[in-house]
């Protein structure tokens, strides 16, 4: 495996066990793993990004022990998107874009998936997981492309 | 690539229990050390539920202490258990715990912090572990007192944890305590106080918010009642 996959990979274990022991309980409302699979759709292309996509959100429902296999769906689905997009799409408010979609739909299937619309919590959610990425993505970046630390965000 | 994700698709709890033997033994060393401070924290447990118990037996009325009487006390039971993990949802508080059948646990059976007040029930036991819903989690339910008199079903929620079906006659006030029995158990379990209250859209019930007495499972020692 290549060492730019490594790197994919080793991010979303880190961002995977972030979720599962929750070192700030439920005081921070992200989901890393989520925002992991975003990170490398974004930065990859689509067959890694597919294969660590559902490899992810296979792990996500075995842990969640959710029998609907909805992150795997959710996740796969996700990845495909936004490399449909990407292809149709340039720029760096295009991905801006892209990732704000991609969070809002994450909010909307899972309200339905729990059948309940949680307002505030959305909002936070929307929020934090923005301010989250934001930085992430940076650090990501510098790493994986050894980029100065005074470029873009995207 | 879809062959080798179908490949594993039957392995579910195989993979489950794998992945749960492995947080078990990494918490096993922590086991060993805190078990002490985990005999002392269970006795003080059970003396502050004994207090409280003696408490509100002074408190109920004679009719109540009438029917209470026919009923056989049992002794509590606890069993100081840890959280192995968290369901990686931000959408759902469920919880892992590091004990299941074997240290005797059922599902249904309620969690309960050092200070004794509710964090969750059981809804899954397996063999060496289970899962824990916590009060908070959209699907949790359980009837629930408020002050004295009044009754309604405690919901979770992502926003607030509620109190649905109280009746708008009833005299609920701000600041009242919320709480449960065990049957078998007269001991009360506390889970928070009244925050707000509201009136339903179909005028019939009262919308009450409740602000939970444990509000944060990670730094609390957990305990199962049996």
């Amino acid at each position: 495996m290549k060492e730019r996959n490594l790197k994919a990979l080793l991010v979303l274990l880190i961002f995977f066990l972030m979720d599962a022991a929750k070192p700030f309980a439920y005081s921070l409302i992200t989901e890393f793993t989520f925002l992991g699979v975003i990170l490398i759709c974004l930065n990859y292309p689509l067959k890694i990004s597919f294969l660590f996509s559902a490899a992810f959100g296979y792990l996500k429902d075995v842990i969640c022990n959710d029998n609907t296999n909805f992150s795997l769906l959710e996740f796969s689905i996700i990845a495909v998107l936004i490399h449909y997009f990407m292809r149709n799409f340039h720029g760096k408010a295009a991905k801006i874009l892209i990732f704000l979609g991609a969070l809002l739909a994450h909010i909307i299937v899972n309200s339905f998936h729990i059948n309940r619309a949680a307002y505030f919590f959305s909002f936070l959610f929307f929020m934090q997981s923005s301010i989250i990425f934001l930085l992430v993505n940076r650090l990501f970046r510098q790493w994986l492309y050894n980029e100065p630390k005074n470029n873009n965000v995207f | 690539m879809l062959f080798a994700l179908l490949l594993v698709l039957p392995f579910r709890s195989f993979i489950a229990n794998l992945l749960m033997s492995f947080s078990n033994q990494r918490l096993l060393s922590t086991q060993n050390s805190s078990k002490v401070i985990e005999e002392l924290k269970k006795k003080n447990l059970a003396l502050l539920l004994a207090v409280r118990k003696s408490q509100t037996l002074a408190d109920e009325n004679e009719k109540l202490k009438k029917a209470l009487n026919f009923k056989e006390d049992k002794k509590i039971e606890l069993t100081g258990v840890e959280i192995a993990s968290f369901n990686p949802s931000v959408w759902r508080r469920l919880a892992v715990i590091n004990a299941g059948k074997d240290k005797g646990l059922k599902e249904g059976m309620f969690a309960v912090d050092s200070d004794g007040f509710l964090i969750g029930k059981l809804v899954e036991v397996r063999n060496n572990f289970s899962r824990l819903m916590l009060v908070d989690d959209p699907e949790f339910s359980l009837p629930v007192y408020i002050g004295n008199d009044a009754l309604g079903l405690l919901s979770g929620g992502l926003d607030a944890v509620k109190i649905q079906y109280v009746d708008i006659s009833d005299n609920v006030k701000l600041n009242d305590i919320v709480w449960f029995k065990i049957p078998l158990l007269s001991y009360p379990i506390y889970a928070g106080r009244v925050r707000k209250i509201n009136e339903n859209k179909n005028g019939l019930f009262l919308d009450v918010d409740v602000r939970l007495f444990s509000q944060n499972p990670l730094t609390k020692k957990i305990f199962i009642i049996k």
